[in-house]
């Protein structure tokens, strides 16, 4: 049951291209709890993100002529992914809106190709292994989706203290991901134009 | 905030901007002077991408055989198992032999790394136990529950339990890691809260919930079950969650609560819960009502209480009860 997807499949890529459903499903089982987890954290609604995910698996499966054998799987599915979403701002369907369609970050492109499925395990484990109060105040930023405001009264700390945790988990989060996420565009590109 | 050589604002303030959450003015132009500088866009950039990457890390339940199905539906592909591979005998024969092994090498391997931990009932009274995360379990006697324990170790992602019989959970709150109970037909899902869970062969699982709320999913279908609701997944029965009726709790709880119920309601509480069985003269007297809660009262208090209210008589014959007297119509 704690099986977390993260194991590596480099074959996949090259079954799926060649058609082989057994992969695919392969492919779904694995990657799409944590698809699904990852849109829902940017448009707010768990059957809108299901809706999206799974019309990037469809994609994959009706293009899969065009994918690159010598690439990962996950990344590709991650881009095409948050592609969808940030569609999702743009036709007004979510709740919450984001600033993303201001300033660069409407160009938030990002090349995810060196973003291995390893990587993501450490990320998850950077997670859980952040000190108590820490983890406390990020999840219920991140995960139960609660507005910094709500956190401290929730918790009876002020917003200063609020923010000094997320902005302590956002660091060491963000050295666990250094070096391993290269932020500027490249030629990957998403599976659905 | 804290204000060093470049103003550079906290990443919690800049994602707070992105997430458009209430900013103060000034926080506001911080974060929007900060922004101009084309250069820290890219640090923007990466503290907006760690964020929304965190979310693939979410525990959160996700339903992959019903999203499985319809993509493969829509993808024009058959659902069922993979597809089988054409080998020969010696390939199978090869490839059984080596599973085996695996499995021989897993098996001593997670033996030694991760026990499972299996917490029976007391034969008689309930037994309070406490799991690796401190949530507590009260088990009703003839009930267990399994577990392993790597379920509980920082690196899980599901704290998870398999029950038979019935137990009471009071779960501590951990949104990284949803406390699920197994059941044969049944997973309860969980952040923090407290619940009963009664399994059985014949009547299937029912989960009564007492704090906060529980997913409740068999087969593809999910049913929420708020505070005060109750529910039973047993075959052949339409599924909807309903008024907890609190005295089915009374193995854990030793109380007895009557809001204008009527006798016969009361008296079918007490021969279930209390294992006696009572007869009546009258079968008006059933339609008798009654305003009152026992805690932790012996049945001989709790019967000269309903006696007295109602003036009936009640005597006990070789184990079963006697109710005689008027009934109410």
């Amino acid at each position: 049951m704690n099986k977390l997807l993260y194991k590596s499949r480099i074959d996949l890529v090259e079954q799926i291209k060649k058609g082989d459903q057994g992969a695919f499903k392969e492919a779904f089982e694995i990657f799409y709890p944590p698809l699904v987890n990852f849109a829902r954290g940017l448009i707010g609604n768990k059957g809108i993100a299901e809706e999206q995910v799974q019309d990037v698996f469809v994609a994959l499966w009706e293009k899969r002529n065009n994918l690159d054998a010598g690439r990962e799987l996950f990344p590709y599915l991650v881009v095409s992914v948050r592609n969808r979403c940030i569609n999702e701002y743009n036709h007004a369907r979510v709740e919450n809106k984001y600033r993303f369609e201001q300033k660069h970050l409407s160009e938030l492109y990002e090349n995810y190709d060196q973003l291995t499925e390893d990587r993501l395990k450490n990320l998850h484990a950077a997670i859980g292994n952040l000190p108590p109060e820490c983890r406390r105040v990020f999840v219920m930023s991140k995960f139960d989706r609660k507005a910094h405001k709500q956190i401290a009264s929730e918790l009876n700390i002020s917003t200063k203290t609020v923010e000094s945790q997320i902005t302590k988990a956002m660091k060491i989060l963000r050295n666990q991901l250094k070096g391993n996420v290269v932020l500027f565009l490249s030629g990957i590109g998403s599976l659905l134009n | 905030m804290e204000n060093n050589k470049d103003k550079q604002p906290e990443d919690a303030l800049i994602l707070a901007y992105f997430k458009a959450e209430q900013l103060t003015a000034g926080e506001l132009a911080a974060v929007e002077e900060w922004l101009q500088d084309e250069s820290n866009n890219v640090q923007a950039m990466e503290i907006v991408q760690v964020w929304e990457l965190s979310g693939l890390a979410s525990p959160a339940y996700v339903d992959t055989g019903a999203g499985l199905s319809s993509v493969l539906s829509r993808a024009g592909l058959k659902s069922g198992g993979s597809q089988a591979r054409k080998s020969d005998w010696l390939t199978h024969a090869i490839a059984a032999s080596i599973l085996i092994v695996m499995a021989c090498c897993l098996w001593f391997y997670s033996r030694q790394r991760d026990a499972e931990r299996i917490i029976n009932a007391a034969t008689v009274q309930p037994t309070l136990t406490h799991l690796p995360d401190s949530s507590a379990v009260i088990l009703r006697k003839g009930s267990n529950i399994r577990y392993l324990n790597s379920a509980f170790t920082q690196s899980s992602h599901m704290r998870m339990v398999l029950l038979e019989g019935e137990a009471y959970f009071d779960v501590e709150s951990d949104s990284l890691r949803p406390f699920v109970v197994r059941t044969p037909d049944t997973k309860i899902r969980v952040v923090g809260t407290k619940f009963t869970v009664k399994t059985t062969e014949q009547e299937g699982t029912h989960v009564y919930v007492t704090e906060g709320t529980v997913e409740v999913v068999q087969n593809r279908d999910k049913y929420i079950v708020k505070e005060g609701q109750q529910i039973s997944v047993s075959p052949g029965i339409n599924i909807r969650a309903e008024p907890l009726d609190v005295n089915k709790l009374y193995w854990h709880s030793q109380t007895f609560t009557f809001n204008n119920d009527s006798l016969s309601y009361v008296f079918t509480a007490l021969e279930r819960e209390l294992n006696v069985v009572f007869r009546f003269s009258d079968p008006g007297i059933g339609g008798c009502k009654l305003n009152a809660t026992f805690s932790r009262q012996s049945l001989d208090t709790i019967l000269s209480v309903i006696a007295k209210t109602h003036h009936l008589d009640i005597k006990n014959r070789n184990g079963t009860f006697l109710v005689s007297g008027k009934g109410c119509h």
